[in-house]
């Protein structure tokens, strides 16, 4: 008995050893790094091997540059360029670069590297590069600093694609790479350097100290980013100060509960993503446009908005363009509500309810219903979907949701990616990135019968004439009246139902670091966030304060009570008298 | 001698050929398609010649039977290919991956396996008793919780409100420690999942354990060393776990075999860089040759662990013989 | 003799009282999903309120993030959720039982490929498999319980098989067959009763897994979310923020106490069961 007394002793001993040594209070190493929990693993961050435009796109821009760069307000101006000209025809373009512009690893950046990558890009596929550099006819570099561009007919939007979308791979290394997909090596020149990456764990990025710009220098010395897939995780984490900013957008419901966390600021504005009700319209009644008229106005779409995402969106707007586009001149048609006219738009195609069980029949008679697809992991669309399925019940239309994984529900709304493979569905809860706000051109690919993004072959003759008038703009100007108009004709003809555009909100801690802007329709994890108009790099704030003791009492009591529980249990047991 | 060596080689050849085409074909089967993370995220916007460019440099626009063909023979050469998503060679990718993960989950096994087994033997011994009952429910009682609620809780308690751990990452990233100091720093990363894991994970070896036991101590071999008089003690240990063994190991072999495919949700929660998480990514993204790999070292790790334990049960209990017919 | 048995059982689980809390925490979650048209407030999908509404007087667990009532969800829920943990428990740990007797007892060929059948289920990836299931066949209740009772039967093969080895080598099992005892009157006199306990310590580690799976891929985003079910709630709960904020007491609490109430319920009444039906476990344990 004795023994066994001494051998538990021990065990004990030794487990509150182990407790303690491991679970000495954490220190957080309080360092210059900024630490950025990041919500997916973005790949090698090389132009040729990141995953998402968001947040990928945007850490390849912090180790890459452009000839151009987005403003604020997301307008293209001039950045490794130090001045440039266009000529009278539009046709042939004069870019000066900066001098002294430096790779990580020391080596200049000239002319020639931009003349490399822009033939580079034009020869190894990549959907975004290579489509942005089309019409180029040829490129001269009359001397390290300076690059002719002369291109096969004037681009009014030039600036904005590709100046300032493609970034400049150093020819020194590419040279050779023949699968860029392979590739990993991510030296650039932007003002931080890819220093460590472990997939699934972490990126980090030390400033770059010869970054060329004369006025913005790289804010921070290192930037971690773990990577935290989970949201409860991401949160809770930069809830208790140990990261710094979270790039995945904070959803509507905690909005509140982090604007009152101590120590956490929130910043909100206008996102230029979009959530949308597709519709099939190849496939009848779908093809008429009463019968999608009906269904736009079965929608309420400020409903939706104040519902799920509580209020933090814009309604959308029927003609699909966000209302504080910079294209768009006139303010854009409104989205109506008025199921009594849904009712009666369907009644005049004949689709009546002969059976008097409040849904109808379509115009033969038979029996009606439609299907929304909608992915399974996206709650607030999935939450969308039901709320959708229930208005269109209202006008009579028996309507049903299925969720399914996202990979199936893209083979079925868009197989491989390529419209011209046909589709199958009714519905489909859909969305496109902030991307296709900003270019004029995409709207086009969007709802023109030949446009590759027409996942729901809409086609419609007076759509077409007015999209294609996007084609032969010739300046920047010309945009405004032709996508007005095509934003009317859009709410007119709806080859979609523009459900809305959630706000973009971040969340990030003010005291490790307070320089985030927040640039229109994209957010605030951006290179303009992590540049600061200063010359020398200046050391980051010391880090958070770990949480006050105060908020630990409760955890402490729930130890102590589960302590005592096990001490009950125990004592019981040893009251028993032995077993016979 | 021979022949059943023979029988079993050729068992086990067709069961390994099997899962192979299994692995290979089911991802395949699945709707969806790779490009989205072959040609990057305006995949809609690609032109038909980049597309085919792109379909033709990894061999997707060749026949189903074609592709298998060359996907074995590049097996057989131990080539496993390049990740879609990642670009960077698979091989790598998992071998990168791999020791973290055993390290999550071979840890938590070992813990949770010598938990049960000590607590099942305890529980069977005192069987009917109270402590017995009250064993059996805290243990369902955390099997019972869903994986990410344990974790979620273990951080709110042991992470956010005593500071003890840190919430999430496998070791801190900026951390420019050596020696003794990473290694904590490690086991303090790998305490919660580990505790997640372990608290969910020893309840069926505690079951197994606890039921196999009560079945050895009802027989007369037990009853007689009692009747001889030996002490409680060497009873328990000496003759009835050993007799017990067999369930427990092969609870234990079963689950030796799952630790290579990581513990996705566990894995999601306290964001560690495991196998779990990376093959769910891979799925998700369509990556294939990721796919065919990790899902072929699972399947050579589960095959393995079950012929070991095969081979095993002779030296646990010598009185069992294999592949006689009764 | 079947009738017998059922007897004792019934006497068995009265007169213990674990057995009778057991009992009685699935008769009554049993009859809740039975009863749920009666016993819930408000319907599982009608929207009865305002979003993300705490607990008050209409709604006894406050609404969900579309407003719906969380108490009918709850009650609704526990329909798919109990159906998936007891039928994919009751026919993973049938089908397993029977081929890991069939393996163990007989040997040789038999066990060959039974356990080579059991190693490739194994490893199917389960993932995939869901997916192209839900693709092919639409998402529904019947398949997933079909690919989780489908997949979940090879453990307890594999355990009941070990089992088996380990009683074929006992005394009087060997005494038994050496005086003739046919197959069938072997595995039923001798085997079953000896795998019996451990039969129902996987039932419940399979009831209880089933649940966890449903609840897992719902975490995983590859459940069916229009499915009323506890994991669903779980599942919105979490993708909603409830983790973070104080609904979680309301809305986390209540389904996920729900899948622990059922596990300790088929745990109490295993206990109580195992300690019973063997009937030669029951003869020597009284005779210790």
């Amino acid at each position: 008995m004795v023994r066994t007394t001494t051998g538990r002793a021990g065990i004990l001993l030794l487990a509150s050893v182990t407790v303690l040594v491991v679970a000495a209070p954490v220190v957080t190493a309080a360092g210059t790094e900024l630490r950025i929990g990041t919500h997916t693993d973005e790949g090698p961050l090389t132009p040729y091997g990141y995953t998402f435009g968001y947040p990928g796109l945007q850490l390849v821009r912090l180790t890459y540059d452009s000839l151009f760069i987005m403003d604020r307000e997301r307008r293209p101006v001039p950045w490794l360029v130090r001045e440039y000209e266009v000529s009278e025809d539009g046709k042939r373009w004069t870019l000066r670069l900066h001098e002294g512009i430096k790779f990580h690893d020391g080596s200049d950046l000239t002319s020639a590297d931009v003349k490399f990558t822009y033939t580079y890009m034009t020869r190894h596929a990549h959907a975004v590069w290579q489509r942005a550099l089309r019409g180029i006819e040829a490129i001269e570099t009359p001397d390290p600093f300076t690059v002719e561009v002369r291109l096969a007919a004037p681009q009014p939007l030039f600036a904005l694609r590709p100046l300032a979308e493609v970034p400049i791979l150093p020819a020194h290394i590419w040279e050779g790479v023949t699968d860029p997909r392979a590739f990993t090596d991510a030296t650039g020149s932007g003002p931080y350097r890819l220093a460590e990456y472990r997939p699934g764990h972490f990126y980090r990025f030390e400033a770059h100290p010869d970054y060329f710009h004369p006025e913005w220098k790289p804010a921070v010395g290192t930037i971690v980013m773990p990577i935290i897939p989970d949201a409860t995780t991401l949160f809770t984490a930069l809830r208790a100060g140990q990261v710094d900013m979270a790039t995945r957008v904070v959803p509507p419901e905690l909005v509140e509960e982090l604007r009152q966390a101590p120590g956490v600021a929130v910043q909100r504005g206008p996102s230029f993503v979009s959530t949308l009700l597709q519709i099939n319209a190849e496939r009848e009644p779908f093809d008429r446009v009463e019968f999608r008229r009906a269904l736009a106005l079965a929608v309420d779409v400020q409903n939706l908005v104040d519902t799920i995402q509580l209020g933090y969106a814009t309604a959308g707007g029927p003609g699909f363009v966000h209302p504080m586009s910079a294209w768009l001149l006139l303010p854009g048609p409104e989205a109506q509500y008025d199921p009594d006219r849904a009712r009666s738009l369907l009644e005049g195609i004949g689709f009546t309810d002969r059976t008097g069980d409040g849904l109808r029949e379509d115009p033969a008679g038979m029996p009606f219903k439609q299907t929304i697809l909608v992915y399974a992991d996206r709650a607030d669309r999935v939450r969308a979907a039901e709320i959708l399925a229930e208005a269109f019940r209202a006008i009579g239309l028996r309507t049903e949701v299925k969720a399914m994984e996202a990979g199936t529900v893209d083979s079925l709304v868009w197989p491989e990616f390529d419209v011209t493979k046909g589709r199958d569905y009714d519905l489909a809860m859909w969305g496109w990135s902030a991307g296709i706000q900003e270019n004029p051109l995409s709207l086009r690919e969007l709802v023109h019968s030949q446009g590759s993004l027409n996942i729901g072959a809409f086609s419609d003759p007076e759509v077409d004439q007015v999209a294609d008038r996007l084609l032969v703009a010739t300046g920047i100007a010309d945009f405004g009246p032709v996508v007005s108009e095509l934003a009317r004709l859009v709410a007119d003809r709806v080859p979609f139902v523009t459900l809305w555009y959630p706000d973009g909100i971040y969340a990030y801690r003010p005291e490790a670091y307070d320089g985030w802007v927040y640039v229109k329709g994209l957010g605030i994890l951006d290179k303009l966030s992590l540049v600061t108009r200063r010359v020398e790099v200046p050391e980051a704030a010391p880090v958070a304060e770990p949480p006050p003791a105060r908020q630990r009492g409760w955890a402490w009591l729930l130890l102590a009570a589960a302590a005592g529980a096990a001490v009950v249990l125990f004592g019981l047991r040893r009251a028993r008298p032995a077993r016979p | 001698m021979r022949g059943r060596l023979g029988t079993r080689a050729v068992q086990y050849g067709v069961l390994i050929f099997l899962t192979v085409a299994l692995n290979f074909f089911l991802p395949r089967a699945m709707p969806g398609s790779p490009l989205a993370y072959l040609a990057g995220e305006d995949v809609g916007l690609m032109s038909a010649e980049v597309r085919r460019e792109v379909l033709a440099r990894h061999a997707l626009d060749l026949p189903l039977g074609t592709q298998f063909a060359r996907y074995l023979g590049n097996l057989v050469r131990g080539d496993l290919g390049h990740s879609y998503q990642r670009g960077r060679p698979v091989a790598e990718i998992i071998a990168e991956r791999l020791p973290w993960t055993l390290l999550l989950t071979a840890t938590s096994l070992v813990l949770s396996t010598l938990i049960g087994v000590a607590l099942g033997a305890w529980a069977a011994w005192r069987r009917g008793q109270s402590s017995d009952l009250s064993l059996l429910l805290v243990v369902m009682f955390f099997r019972s919780m869903p994986s990410f609620w344990i974790a979620v809780i273990l951080v709110a308690v042991f992470a956010v409100g005593l500071g003890w751990f840190p919430i999430y990452g496998a070791y801190t990233p900026w951390l420019v420690a050596t020696g003794w100091e990473r290694v904590l720093n490690v086991l303090r990363h790998l305490a919660l999942p580990v505790l997640s894991l372990t608290l969910i994970g020893s309840a069926e070896t505690f079951l197994v354990m606890r039921y196999a036991m009560l079945d050895v101590l009802g027989e007369d071999y037990i009853a007689t060393a009692r009747a001889k008089g030996l002490s409680e003690r060497v009873v328990l240990y000496k003759h009835a776990l050993r007799n017990a063994l067999l369930p427990v190991a092969t609870v234990f072999m079963l689950n030796l075999g799952f630790t290579v495919s990581g513990a996705t949700v566990i894995e999601t929660v306290f964001a560690y860089p495991g196998l779990g998480r990376l093959m769910y990514e891979a799925v998700l993204s369509r990556d294939y040759p990721l796919l065919q790999a990790s899902f072929l070292v699972v399947t050579l790790a589960v095959v393995l662990a079950n012929l070991l334990a095969d081979l095993l049960y002779p030296l646990l209990d010598p009185r069992v013989r294999l592949s006689d017919g009764a | 003799m079947a009738h017998e048995g059922v007897t004792r059982l019934g006497r068995a689980l009265k007169t213990s009282p674990p057995g009778m809390l057991g009992i009685s925490v699935l008769a009554v979650l049993l009859l809740m999903a039975v009863l749920a048209p009666a016993t819930a407030p408000y319907g599982p999908r009608e929207r009865v309120g305002r979003p993300f509404q705490p607990p008050g007087s209409r709604h006894l667990l406050g609404t969900n993030d579309v407003g719906q009532d969380i108490l009918s969800e709850v009650i609704w829920g526990a329909r798919v959720s109990l159906t998936i943990g007891i039928v994919a428990a009751l026919a993973a740990t049938s089908v397993g039982t029977v081929a890991g007797c069939a393996a163990g007892y007989f040997g040789g060929l038999v066990d060959g490929v039974l356990m080579r059948t059991v190693d490739l289920v194994l490893v199917v990836p389960f993932v995939p498999l869901m997916i192209l299931l839900a693709a092919y066949l639409g998402p529904s209740l019947y398949n997933l319980v079909f690919v989780i009772a489908g997949l979940m039967w090879a453990r307890p093969a594999r355990v009941v098989r070990s089992q088996v080895l380990s009683l074929r080598t006992r005394l009087y099992v060997e005494a038994a067959k050496a005086a003739g005892g046919s197959a069938p009157h072997m595995i039923r006199r001798h085997i079953v009763p000896g795998v019996l306990p451990l039969v129902l310590a996987e039932f419940v580690v399979c009831a209880s897994l089933a649940m966890l799976i449903e609840a897992s891929l719902s975490f995983l985003g590859l459940g069916d979310p229009l499915q009323k079910s506890w994991g669903t709630t779980l599942y919105y709960a979490r993708v909603r923020g409830a983790f973070l904020t104080g609904a979680w007491v309301w809305w986390v609490l209540p389904p996920g106490l729900l899948i622990t109430l059922t596990v300790l319920g088929f745990a109490l009444t295993g206990f109580t069961l195992e300690a019973h039906c063997g009937p030669r476990l029951a003869r020597r344990g009284a005779g210790r």
